[in-house]
């Protein structure tokens, strides 16, 4: 991105801004006026005058971020123009309200993917593929090593590991925003004695539920209850210590991200397994997203672009490059 | 045995973190297995079939030339998983396999199907490899990839594995420690030897008994009396046992290698001797113009050679330097106190020296008892220790039996203060293994001539939280990569500690550290306080 002020978009010192429009995408810092694409605190920033986001994600921000915070909302049909540039919001899958924006003025039409995942997640809106000239790309996942399973087969997973051990606590740690509730969606037919989730874990599941998602109304793990012997519970993965967790007695733990399909990660972070299921795009996925945007120039933000920025202009010579907005 | 069911066991294992939970699963592994199985099983967790049929750096070529995948982008993929047979099961992952995929004898695979790999060119490896993994069901090829490039260590260490035995069979630890050593051919009656309630002393017969071995002094002197110790210097050569027993003699390492091929003058030697006996020693470069020993490095020169020509030998003259006898006449003596079994080795070698005509005799030669009477004494042999080419005193307590492993109170090491430097942070490169993606390969530099110059990589000495603000600080302050290391702003200054210096015309710095370390985070210092290569020099000459 040389000749940034030529283009409708540029990497600022902290984040994606739009001088047009003067407004930012997900920034780093409290600005003025931020478009969010989703929930995700590595996402939002707090004290912003005005967030614009999905519907979705507005109520989980004030949830989050504050109930006083200005927020405008827009749903995926219809789209809006701040300072002459037009915006529309499109599903990306990644949690609920999870949206890629996409921008359009002077004569630039350019796509911010926000994080997303293709696979089939019933508790938000599927991915949709967008075209575009410019695109902004996640890359969390982008190595060719990253190839996930799919869903029912890792959760199949899961539930064996409860069940092979009727008389330990079997405590799976997840994200509380998303991944969580995708999880307990998938669990809803599966064979396990009983779930419980952590209170931070229920009140997103009440935001589900209240905006129609079919979550089932599992119970706090303080909620009077003393034996956990063969049940499953969510918690976060700040509540992984010792002291917190030695009141179940004989238990054992997993984490449920697309970083454990990597050993020596899931070793070092000290739990007994990992179950490799990801809201993020893998290898393949990425590849295809990209592809299918028919850009004409790409960027690539976090984790192992310049992996797959290199591979692509080298085999493929697409017109590439990384674009790291934090750090 | 299947390679499924060893690889459910594999990663049932990798799937508990408590050593309680794994030693019950192996047990029921080994109950509900057959004989032949559970030896094979062994043989693989504590590390036996440590063969390595291909390098892993050439196992990421032939997948590189099999699927048409870029040997950068698969570095760069090793760089974040640390280990080439898990990244090449993850790429695998991706690859639509035939149908055909069938469990294969890992017995078979690892006795015959794999070392004719060594019969065939390049070009048909390649071809036999990828057929391979294409036979043999995804999640097995973990597994697989691991007994290709012999590196099996899942988090089981020798000790889980001997634990689980010992609990299965109701028999001390130590005799499964013994029975465990030296050669394993895997059979069901190798199995039912390692957990028969009977002892074979045939088959001990040809086993090295477990070390023992000394913990760092961490008691104050004073608590010592010093009459009730024997002092010994701390030799830095390779430790090792020699059996003699009727014709048969084995030079067995602390690493369970046999190495009578490296060492002819000294089986030559044991030979002319008539008693049987088990000792323990040292194997050192011996320098007879100076009566001490050599540098590690020429023994290290020594070793390269399997099979040393006669000049090799004159040039780099070995000692074996007896600590122990723990063997006589067939009698095992381990249970008789340390000054019982002194006085019966001095005897022994007395008598072989008086009578010998071996020109060679002083090859092997007891290990000097050092004349300690107080405190002052064991200090002033321990700064006196470099001199010598020794690393510190050994400790023993006279009373003492012979114990496999560490047991505290008997044995101690007190070793010479490390030579240390504060240096600064230059390079970094991602670890392997649980290591990988943390950058903890470091490399530190000297001032020379104003300019900062590498002298030293250290891997290890900080902890873990520091381990990780590190790698966040060396992201942030990258100046330049190269391939898997980056150069980054010099600015931190560590302590680094080191047991010796040397001259050495292969590093740029003119010198070479042995057992480099860091020992603290100076925080406290700029790289401008730093020492300079002069600093390095001057403890050389001490």
């Amino acid at each position: 991105m040389e000749k940034q002020n030529k283009n409708l978009i540029s990497k600022e010192n902290g984040g994606i801004f739009c001088s047009h429009g003067d407004f930012w995408i997900d920034p780093a810092r409290p600005v003025k006026r931020a478009l969010i694409t989703h929930a995700h605190f590595d996402h939002v920033s707090f004290g912003c005058e005005e967030y614009i986001c999905s519907p979705e994600t507005s109520v989980l921000l004030k949830e989050r971020v504050g109930k006083k915070i200005k927020v405008k909302s827009y749903g995926y049909d219809e789209s809006f123009k701040i300072n002459g540039i037009k915006i529309s919001f499109y599903p990306s899958g990644h949690i609920l309200g999870s949206s890629q924006i996409k921008l359009l003025g002077g004569n630039e039409k350019w796509l911010i993917t926000g994080d997303f995942k293709r696979q089939v997640d019933e508790t938000c809106l599927n991915y949709q593929e967008v075209k575009t000239d410019f695109l902004i790309c996640e890359s969390t996942f982008a190595l060719p090593i990253f190839n996930w399973d799919s869903t029912n087969k890792i959760v199949n997973q899961i539930v064996e590991w409860v069940n092979k051990s009727p008389h330990m606590t079997s405590i799976l740690f997840c994200y509380s925003l998303g991944k969580a509730q995708r999880l307990l969606n998938e669990l809803k037919n599966k064979n396990i004695k009983n779930i419980y989730v952590h209170s931070n874990i229920k009140k997103i599941n009440d935001i589900y539920i209240d905006q129609g998602i079919n979550l089932e109304d599992v119970a706090k793990i303080n909620s009077g209850i003393k034996d956990f012997k063969g049940s499953l519970l969510l918690m976060p993965p700040s509540q992984n210590k010792f002291n917190l967790l030695k009141r179940f007695g004989d238990y054992q733990t997993a984490f449920a991200s697309g970083w454990m399909l990597i050993r020596a990660l899931k070793n070092r972070s000290g739990y007994d397994k990992g179950f490799a299921i990801s809201d993020h795009a893998d290898w393949n996925g990425l590849i295809k997203t990209i592809k299918n945007s028919e850009a004409k120039k790409i960027f690539l933000d976090h984790g192992d672009g310049e992996t797959l920025a290199k591979y692509l202009s080298i085999e493929e010579n697409i017109e590439i490059e990384s674009f790291q907005t934090k750090q | 045995m299947s390679i499924n069911k060893f690889s459910k066991l594999f990663f049932d294992l990798d799937s508990n973190n408590s050593i309680n939970k794994k030693v019950d699963l192996l047990i029921n592994y080994f109950v509900s297995n057959s004989a032949l199985n559970n030896s094979w099983t062994i043989f693989l967790l504590i590390g036996k079939s440590n063969k390595r049929f291909i390098s892993g750096k050439l196992l990421r070529e032939y997948y590189s030339k099999s699927y048409k995948l870029p040997m950068w982008l698969i570095d760069t993929c090793y760089q974040k998983v640390g280990d080439s047979a898990e990244v090449i099961s993850l790429l695998l992952s991706n690859k639509i396999i035939s149908k055909k995929s069938k469990d294969i004898s890992l017995d078979d695979l690892i006795k015959n199907k794999l070392p004719e790999l060594q019969k065939i060119n390049e070009e048909e490896k390649v071809a036999k490899i990828k057929e391979y993994w294409e036979m043999i069901p995804k999640e097995d090829l973990l597994v697989f990839n691991k007994i290709l490039t012999g590196t099996f260590r899942i988090g089981v260490s020798r000790g889980i594995v001997k634990k689980s035995l010992s609990k299965l069979a109701n028999i001390d630890e130590s005799i499964i420690e013994h029975r465990l050593m030296g050669k394993f051919v895997p059979s069901a009656k190798t199995y039912n030897f390692i957990v028969s309630g009977e002892l074979d002393q045939v088959e001990l017969g040809y086993k090295p008994y477990p070390f023992q071995l000394a913990n760092t002094l961490d008691i104050p002197l004073e608590n010592l009396s010093v009459n009730k110790y024997q002092f010994e210097w701390k030799y830095d050569g390779i430790r090792g046992q020699i059996i003699k027993r009727s014709k048969n003699i084995s030079i067995w390492t602390r690493g369970e290698e046999l190495v009578n091929n490296s060492f002819p003058e000294l089986v030559n030697l044991i030979s002319l001797i008539n008693e049987d006996f088990v000792i323990d020693g040292e194997i050192l470069i011996w320098d007879s113009t100076k009566d001490y020993p050599g540098e590690f490095g020429l023994l290290q020169k020594r070793l390269r050679r399997k099979s040393p020509s006669k000049k090799i030998q004159k040039d780099l003259p070995i000692s074996f330097i007896i600590y122990d006898l723990l063997e006589l006449n067939g009698n095992d003596i381990r249970k008789n106190i340390l000054s019982e079994r002194r006085d019966k080795l001095e005897k022994l070698y007395l008598n072989w020296k008086n009578k010998t005509s071996d020109p060679y005799f002083y090859k092997l030669r007891l290990t000097n008892l050092l004349k300690v009477f107080n405190w002052d004494d064991i200090e002033n042999k321990k700064k006196d220790s470099r001199n010598f080419n020794t690393e510190g005193l050994v400790i023993k307590n006279k009373n003492s039996s012979y114990l496999p492993g560490r047991k505290k109170g008997n044995w101690w090491k007190y070793k010479v203060d490390p030579m240390q430097l504060d240096a600064v942070l230059i390079y970094a490169k991602a670890g392997s293994g649980k290591r990988a993606d943390l950058y903890t390969d470091y490399s530190f530099a000297l001032w020379k001539d104003k300019e900062l110059t590498k002298f030293a990589s250290a891997y290890s000495g900080l902890n873990n939280e520091e381990i990780k603000e590190l790698d966040k600080w060396i992201r942030k302050n990258t100046t330049e990569k190269f391939g898997p290391v980056r150069s980054v702003k010099p600015f931190l200054v560590f302590e680094i500690s080191f047991e010796n210096i040397q001259l050495s015309t292969r590093h740029k710095s003119g010198v070479a550290v042995r057992f480099p370390r860091i020992s603290k985070w100076r925080r406290d210092k700029n790289i401008y306080d730093a020492d300079s290569i002069e600093n390095a020099y001057k403890l050389m000459k001490k």
